[in-house]
C-alpha cells in the first residue's frame, strides 16, 4: 500500500509542476491554483507513504528522482520542449539509481 | 547570480520541509514547518522561473540536490538506512537528474534542428 501512495505522489507532484510551466509562460492564476492543489496532495500522499513505514531517504528519492524523468517526457509532450540523447541516458540512470535505492533499503 | 541564490533558497527550505514532514509522524506540531517549508519553497520557485532559469533546470538542480540532503540528513536525524548500495543509488540518481537538466540546457540554446533544412536533404531533392 505505502509503494501505491508513492505511485499517487509522484504521478499529482508531475501534474502540479506542468501546471507551473504553464503558469510560468503567462497562461493565468487558474494554473498556480492547480500547482497549489497538486503539491498539497501530493505531500499528502508522501506523509501516507511515511506513515506506512517507508524511509525518508528512500521515499523522497524516489519520488523526486521519478518526478523529473516523468516531468521531462512530460514537457517534451505537452511544450514540445527538446528530449536529447543525454536526456535520455539521464532517464536511465534514474532508473536504474532508484532501483538501487529500493534494493539497497530494502532487507 | 541571483536566480542561483534563489534556487538554493528553495533547496534550503524544501528539504526543511520534507525532514519536517518526517518529524511530523512523532510531533504533529512539525506540520506548521511543513506547511510553511512548503510555501516558502514554492513561491521562491516560482521567483526562480520569472528570474530567467528554465523549468527543467530549476527543477533538476532542487531535485538532485534534495534527494542527496535528505537521505543524509534522515540519516543522521532518524536514524533511517543508508547502506552502500543505497548511496549508489543515490549517486546514480544525481547523475541522471544533472544529465536530464545538462541535455535541456545545451538543447534548448542550440539553434532546433528543423527549422533549416540539412546540406544532405537539400543534396536529394536537387537535380542531378
Amino acid at each position: 500500500m505505502t509503494w501505491a501512495y508513492l505511485g499517487a505522489a509522484i504521478l499529482i507532484e508531475v501534474a502540479g509542476t506542468l501546471c507551473l510551466g504553464m503558469a510560468s509562460r503567462g497562461r493565468g492564476k487558474r494554473w498556480l491554483a492547480g500547482t497549489v492543489t497538486g503539491y498539497l496532495a501530493a505531500f499528502t500522499f508522501l506523509s501516507l507513504a511515511l506513515n506506512g513505514g517507508m524511509a525518508l531517504g528512500v521515499a523522497y528519492g524516489i519520488w523526486a528522482a521519478a518526478g523529473v524523468a516523468l516531468t521531462a517526457v512530460a514537457t517534451r509532450v505537452l511544450f514540445g520542449e527538446p528530449l536529447t540523447k543525454v536526456m535520455g541516458a539521464g532517464i536511465g540512470l534514474i532508473a536504474v539509481g532508484v532501483l538501487c535505492i529500493e534494493l539497497g533499503a530494502g532487507h | 547570480m541571483r536566480k542561483w541564490l534563489l534556487l538554493s533558497t528553495a533547496i534550503l527550505l524544501e528539504v526543511t520541509a520534507t525532514l519536517s514532514l518526517r518529524g511530523a509522524l512523532d510531533h504533529p506540531a512539525f506540520y506548521v514547518l511543513v506547511a510553511l517549508g512548503y510555501v516558502g519553497s514554492l513561491t521562491v520557485l516560482a521567483l526562480v522561473l520569472r528570474a530567467g532559469l528554465a523549468l527543467g533546470v530549476a527543477y533538476g538542480i532542487w531535485g538532485a540536490s534534495g534527494v542527496a540532503l535528505t537521505a543524509i540528513l534522515a540519516a543522521l536525524f532518524f536514524g533511517d538506512p543508508l547502506t552502500g548500495v543505497m548511496g549508489i543509488g543515490i549517486a546514480l540518481v544525481i547523475g541522471g537528474v544533472l544529465c536530464v537538466e545538462l541535455g535541456a540546457q545545451s538543447a534548448r540554446s542550440a539553434p532546433p534542428a528543423q527549422s533549416a533544412p540539412s546540406p544532405r536533404s537539400r543534396d536529394e531533392g536537387a537535380p542531378s
